[in-house]
């Protein structure tokens, strides 16, 4: 049995906890997440879209399936942002130099978060530019 | 009569001979017949090292084979059969039997030691993954052997693999084969997470893990998401081939495609579960040597990650000519371009430790500079089959086996032989030849370049992959030649590679102890490695905490640390707080054992009887294997019978006496990989709905709604009774407890009942791939329901028992875990089959 004041010396003593749950320690990749939300809901969304044959739409001048995976991933590009808009309000919080394993992962929430959203908006520009059926 | 080291001062001041001897015969294996017990760390991640290396050879024989088939023109010397068979098993021997088996082996090895812990995590599940590996890879060498080898490729693409074209067992070798070893690589990702996170040195917080620490957890991570839809796509053909329930035949309603889905969705991750650890192995050398710590420590965790999610958004681009839209083939394409960018991150960094440090040019750095070459060329011809016209010009000829080798070999082989020549010194004690070093990395590095690098030209005059010969006159000839000629060279650089080792860990020089100057745990040890690992736990305060401390090692074994003194008979390390590194418990492993030998037996049982179709036996081995499990799980925890007292208030307890023990991780985990495996199959459900060309069926499923009200309100009962119980044993209510598994098990009795109504009511399963796959997912909940009942009946034996004093209801907390991904899993499963004949007029 090891008492606690044999490994005392090793906490470090000026670092904030950062209990690590279900949500807290899923954070960092919640902006990955999204991009596989993303890119299932718009390869799904493209499938079931053909296959039903969406009839076009007036609206825009362009097509039901190309105006629904816009939408899909509109709503994506501002999750995205939102998500990094937060990040980026803790970026130093707790401070870089005394933030410990916490503030580790605060900015890398944040590196992710950015990856995150350029990878969401890569993915979904050919919406845009390809007819979505053929 | 009491032992001079019995008490914990005498513990405290003992010599480290004496420390050293007592803990030697706490932690190490038996030898002889015992060896079979075998659970430490260090002898099963050889064991796997070495086994994957027999597999390694075998697969480099048919490599050889297969290039002199290729040399000339003509048919050669193999007929289309044998060749077949040969390349087939290459490529399976190399993707499943060394590749990931060879890793998980280095990460079994190495990371207690680089984390500063004593095991892992789950001893007996670790002995249980290698016996499950050997196993599958003997049922598929054995059928080799037996000229029985499956011969539809790796990918074992259906039809091909399907009943009609592959008749006989060969095809229900791989799938059987290759199912069975994917077990044991979840049942290693499982320990890996779990060692990862919770057993660390006092003081590692997550920003000071090694970076092998971070590549692994990663990696295991996507073992438990990737490899479950390619045990799914297994476990649907062979459905399909022995019991006619079709999923990949057109006329009944399959599609072909769906098997390409479920192979890729495991086939590309798996290139960079391949390529991560071996990454990791470079991101730990490249420091020693460079004299400097890592470059971007935070970007190239992001990277990792980015690379590992991001891997799992690419699996189309392996079929691009099958005739997807254009739009969709543009979502992959971007997502393959895009994993350049975190590989390129952790280039750079690479890069800049070396510029910014002061390097030291050893054996290993030469390998590492091979990988760093062979590695970005393979990448950029990646990213040209990114391009989906490049890759619909190039598709299945020689031109992609050049890219996949230039990535495999580039990516695994040299960080791999780098990563042998670097630890060596730490398994055996003893330094490799510099100069056959030499010489069997410019044989290797020559004769591999030598032999690809042309295949890249051949593919582009248009040779398609899997001819077995030929013709002359078409401007492939000499390239071919020159293909083999390399690759013999190749294979003499192999040769002489595994000589050195063998010979050298025999006769070497002897090494110091931290021979190249590293900065990591696992050199703050004698060498080779003794089986506790560490004579008392490092506190550590950096992220190179031997850089820092270079006497660390010897403080350790005068036993200056944590853990310093020990409990005869009981194998004990440290478990933390998974993000700040604090010290929360200690976690009371367990020793040598028989039973995961005795359970893979059963297993090796259950899967044979299903290749040979003899069910019967088959039910005899999985009941077998359950009692094993039964009896396995029962012992767990039971010796650990004492109560908190007032004296150890200031001690840290047993994991016994705590919540979030590894048990709930392993289940937790196990489940995300169950898990993984449902979502593939309704992917599968509706894949099969939107785009296989012979739907709709016949007839929908005509049962009574009070069915799927019955399983689902079951559903929810079985969740609630389970809740009840935990929460009564939290509060010492014995009755309430009681009740609440009682209602758990009626609800889960329920449960079984209204889905098994269901199945009967459901059209007859080989009639069309719609009922094929409602019965699948509706035996689904039925068998998760039964291993529930089994969970909470084991539960509520134990909680009874006096053996085992319930301190924190661990027992309830798993049968909870469970129950509530069962009731979940059977809610969907009601809405989607009640569903689907509501929403078919959309299709």
């Amino acid at each position: 049995m090891t008492h606690r004041h044999d490994i005392a010396a090793s906490r470090g003593n000026n670092e904030r906890r950062f209990r690590f749950r279900f949500g807290g320690g899923l954070r960092p990749v919640a902006g990955l997440a999204l991009w596989v939300s993303a890119f299932v809901f718009l390869y799904g969304g493209l499938s079931v879209g053909c296959r039903a044959a969406l009839s076009p739409a007036p609206l825009l001048n362009t097509d039901s399936v190309t105006l629904w995976l816009s939408g899909v991933w509109l709503l994506h590009v501002i999750g995205a942002a939102a998500l990094l808009y937060a990040s980026w309000r803790r970026r130093d919080d707790p401070p870089r130099h005394e933030g410990g394993a916490a503030g580790f992962l605060e900015r890398l929430t944040l590196s992710l978060d950015g990856i995150a959203i350029a990878a969401i908006v890569a993915i979904g520009v050919p919406i845009l530019l390809l007819p979505p059926c053929s | 009569m009491s032992s001079p080291l019995s008490t914990a001062d005498a513990q405290r001041s003992a010599s480290p001979i004496a420390r050293h001897r007592a803990l030697e015969s706490l932690w190490r294996d038996p030898t002889g017949w015992g060896g079979f017990a075998a659970v430490n760390h260090s002898t099963i991640g050889r064991r796997f090292m070495l086994t994957a290396l027999v597999f390694f050879l075998v697969g480099g024989v048919l490599a050889m084979l297969i290039r002199a088939q290729l040399a000339t023109s003509g048919a050669g010397f193999l007929d289309s059969e044998t060749y077949n068979q040969i390349f087939t098993m290459h490529g399976t021997l190399m993707m499943f039997l060394f590749a990931i088996p060879m890793l998980e082996g280095f990460a079994m090895y190495l990371l207690p030691k680089m984390l500063g812990a004593r095991d892992l995590a789950y001893p007996r599940l670790g002995a249980y993954a290698y016996w499950c590996y050997l196993c599958g890879g003997l049922i598929l060498l054995g059928g080799m052997a037996l000229g029985l080898a499956p011969s539809s490729g790796w990918f074992m693409y259906t039809p091909l693999s399907g009943a009609q074209y592959s008749p006989g067992v060969n095809a229900d070798i791989w799938l059987i084969g290759i199912t069975f070893a994917e077990i044991s690589a979840i049942c290693a990702g499982v320990e890996l997470i779990t060692s990862i996170l919770t057993l660390r040195a006092p003081g590692m917080r997550l920003d000071r893990m090694p970076l092998f620490a971070w590549y692994v957890l990663v990696t295991a991570g996507m073992i438990l998401i990737g490899f479950p839809p390619l045990i799914l796509g297994s476990i649907l053909l062979e459905l399909e081939r022995a019991f006619g329930l079709p999923f990949f035949e057109v006329t009944r309603g399959g599609d072909p495609l769906l098997w390409q889905h479920l192979f890729w969705m495991f086939g590309h991750p798996e290139v960079y579960i391949i390529f991560l650890p071996a990454a990791g192995m470079v991101s730990t050398m490249i420091p020693t040597f460079a004299r400097h710590p890592m470059v971007g420590y935070r970007w190239i965790v992001a990277s990792i990650v980015l690379l590992a999610v991001a891997s799992f958004g690419l699996w189309v681009h392996h079929m691009f000519t099958v005739g997807i839209p254009h739009l969709a083939q543009s979502f992959f394409s971007i997502a393959s371009m895009l994993v350049a960018i975190p590989t390129g991150v952790q280039f750079f960094a690479w890069i800049a430790t070396l510029w910014m440090g002061k390097p030291v040019w050893r054996l290993p750095m030469l390998y590492l500079a091979g990988f760093l070459f062979v590695f970005v060329a393979g990448g950029l011809t990646g990213v040209m089959l990114a391009l989906v016209p490049f890759n619909w010009q190039v598709h299945d000829t020689h031109f992609v086996v050049a890219h996949m080798h230039y990535v495999l070999t580039g990516g695994l082989l040299f960080p791999l032989f780098a990563a042998v020549y670097y630890w060596m010194p730490h398994m055996t004690g003893r330094m490799p030849s510099e100069r056959l070093g030499t010489w069997s990395f410019w044989l290797i590095f020559g004769g591999f370049n030598v032999a690809f690098l042309p295949m890249h030209l051949t593919g582009l005059l248009g040779m398609p992959r899997r001819v077995f010969a030929y013709p002359e006159g078409l401007g492939w000839d000499a390239i071919n030649m020159v293909s083999s000629i390399g690759s013999f060279v190749m294979a003499m650089g192999v040769a002489l590679f595994i000589l050195d080792v063998f010979v050298h860990a025999r006769i070497g020089r002897l090494a110091s102890r931290n021979p190249w100057g590293a900065g990591t745990l696992e050199w703050a040890m004698p060498t080779p490695a003794p089986s506790y690992n560490f004579a008392a736990l490092p506190p550590v305060d950096d992220r190179d905490p031997l850089w820092r401390t270079p006497g660390l090692g010897g403080d350790l074994a005068g036993g200056h640390g944590a853990l310093a003194t020990w409990t005869p008979g009981v194998r004990e390390t440290l478990a933390v707080d998974i993000v700040n590194g604090e010290p929360t418990h200690v976690v009371r492993l367990p020793g040598p054992s028989y039973m995961p030998f005795a359970a893979a037996m059963a297993t090796a049982v259950f899967f044979l009887c299903v290749l040979f179709k003899l069910y019967m036996g088959a039910m005899a081995g999985a009941a077998i294997a359950l009692a094993l499990f039964i009896v396995w799980a029962w012992r767990t925890g039971a010796d650990d019978r004492t109560r908190i007292t007032p004296e150890q208030s200031d001690t840290l307890l047993p994991h016994t006496h705590v919540s979030g023990t590894p048990g709930v991780w392993g289940v937790g985990l196990a489940l995300t990989a169950n898990g993984t495996l449902f979502a593939a199959l309704l992917f599968g459900y509706g894949f099969l709905w939107l785009i296989a060309p012979n739907w709709p069926p016949a007839a929908f499923i005509a049962v009574s709604p009070a069915w799927f009200a019955g399983a689902a309100a079951a559903a929810v009962l079985a969740w609630f009774g389970a809740k009840r119980a935990l929460r009564a044993e939290q509060r010492g209510r014995i009755a309430t407890r009681e009740q609440g598994v009682l209602l758990c098990g009626a609800g889960g009795l329920a449960l079984a009942g209204c889905m098994g109504a269901i199945l009967i009511g459901a059209p007859p399963a080989r009639a069309h791939a719609y009922a094929a796959t409602t019965s699948v997912l509706v035996g689904y909940i039925i068998l998760h329901a039964a291993v529930g009942l089994v969970f909470s009946a084991v539960s509520w034996r134990r909680g009874r028992s006096t053996q085992h004093v319930v301190l924190t209801g661990t027992d309830l907390r798993l049968s909870l875990i469970w129950w509530r991904y069962v009731a979940v899993t059977a809610l969907i499963v009601v809405a989607v089959v009640a569903g689907l004949p509501y929403v078919e007029p959309l299709r």
